[in-house]
């Protein structure tokens, strides 16, 4: 005579196990989650564009501003006895040492037109 | 910058040179000394007064000679024959035979009220002028036996323009041939030179203008102004129909233009043009006109200039 044995239901897994495997992929998919944040890819901002054009080379400007300071040692006059020291003048605009120039000559009479 | 001023006796009158050099007023008073040698017509030694005895129809004449010809041809033909170079015979039976340099002029007043009526000149129907000839290719002047030429009427113009050409490298520089003024070099015309326009009653300035490059001239009867025997006045500006001293209603006339000598052969023309007729002649460059009353009366820009100055 045969015996029919009634078919064995699989093992339900525990609940311990349930647990332990849910954790781990948890865990896994954090840890994912965080060695893609560390190199920048965030994945809550989208994809990174393909090419981005590269920033163009900033000029910087150097101005330079020359100021020409001619410093002239005026001689004092022998009334103070030249005890003191000789002032310091300060020129912006270079002082030429020339003689000073002549006084300009007379314009010429006026041309006169008439008949002759 | 210097300026160097020369003022001297020549061509019967004042000539007055300024120029930025010594040399260049030097040269300027000896080549104008050898310009008044050559072609006056009161030395008898002259170039002119030799082509004028010659009776050959063809006269061998010098570069400057020809020049001189030259300019009175084209006075003549630029006025169509009023600025005439062939009424010498008819300048000198008005009395200009001799040089008048030094004489005193006769009263303007008298010789106005004594005038005839007045008119405007006309040119010569025979327009002698025009049978005259410079061949400058074998350096003669061709011209009628017994025409004879004064180049007086555009010879301090003429004088004025040479000059200029030789000094022509100076920044700038002033030519005055007793009145024919020509101003020349490029910073002329930054800084004229101012001119002043003689009246020819009292002789004190009528007008002011400044010269920048270019020419002013002053033609009028009130200089060469003389009695004669008989007692009636005559000067020197002939008109050339008649052959005797032209009133035509204007003292003296003042014009502008880009040289001297076309300056002083406008300023003639316009003169024995009469006062209408002459001011439509200085049109184009400007002028200055006085009336035988004393009335000045300005033309063309010179015109324009006041009436946007008033």
């Amino acid at each position: 005579m045969t015996e029919h044995q009634a078919p064995r239901r699989p093992r339900r897994p525990g609940l311990l196990a349930v647990g332990g495997w849910s954790l781990a992929a948890f865990a896994v998919v954090l840890a994912l989650l965080v060695a893609q944040m560390r190199v920048g890819r965030d994945p809550a901002l989208g994809a990174r564009p393909a090419a981005v054009a590269a920033a163009a080379p900033r000029r910087v400007l150097v101005r330079r501003v020359i100021v020409k300071r001619i410093v002239v040692d005026e001689v004092r006059d022998a009334e103070d006895g030249g005890a003191t020291a000789p002032a310091r003048k300060v020129v912006l605009v270079p002082q030429r040492t020339a003689a000073p120039a002549p006084a300009p000559a007379p314009a010429p009479a006026p041309l006169v037109t008439k008949t002759s | 910058m210097t300026e160097h001023e020369l003022t001297f006796r020549c061509m019967g009158t004042d000539v007055r040179v300024l120029a930025p050099d010594r040399a260049g007023v030097d040269d300027a008073r000896e080549w104008l000394e050898s310009f008044d040698a050559r072609l006056s017509r009161f030395r008898p030694e002259s170039e002119l007064c030799a082509l004028n005895r010659d009776r050959c129809a063809a006269v061998s004449a010098s570069a400057l000679l020809r020049s001189a010809v030259s300019a009175g041809l084209w006075a003549a033909l630029r006025t169509r024959g009023l600025v005439d170079p062939t009424v010498l015979p008819a300048l000198r039976s008005a009395g200009y035979g001799a040089s008048l340099a030094g004489v005193a002029p006769a009263g303007l007043a008298a010789a106005l009220a004594a005038a005839p009526q007045r008119r405007a000149a006309r040119p010569h129907p025979a327009a002698r002028w025009r049978r005259v000839h410079v061949d400058d290719a074998h350096g003669v002047v061709r011209r009628p036996c017994g025409v004879e030429l004064d180049t007086g009427g555009t010879g301090k113009g003429l004088a004025a323009d040479a000059v200029a050409h030789r000094l022509a490298a100076r920044e700038r520089f002033a030519v005055d041939c007793g009145g024919d003024l020509r101003v020349g070099g490029d910073a002329a015309q930054q800084r004229p030179y101012e001119v002043e326009v003689a009246h020819p009653f009292g002789g004190e300035p009528m007008h002011r203008l400044w010269l920048g490059p270019g020419a002013i001239a002053t033609s009028g009867i009130d200089s060469r102004l003389w009695r004669r025997p008989d007692g009636t006045f005559a000067h020197h500006l002939i008109d050339p129909l008649t052959g005797a001293p032209a009133w035509t209603g204007l003292v003296t006339v003042t014009a502008l233009a880009p040289t001297a000598l076309e300056a002083e052969t406008l300023a003639k023309a316009a003169l024995l043009s009469g006062p209408s007729a002459g001011a439509a002649l200085l049109a184009e460059h400007g002028g200055v006109l006085v009336h035988d009353d004393g009335d000045v009366q300005l033309a063309g820009p010179l015109a324009r200039t006041r009436a946007r100055a008033a």
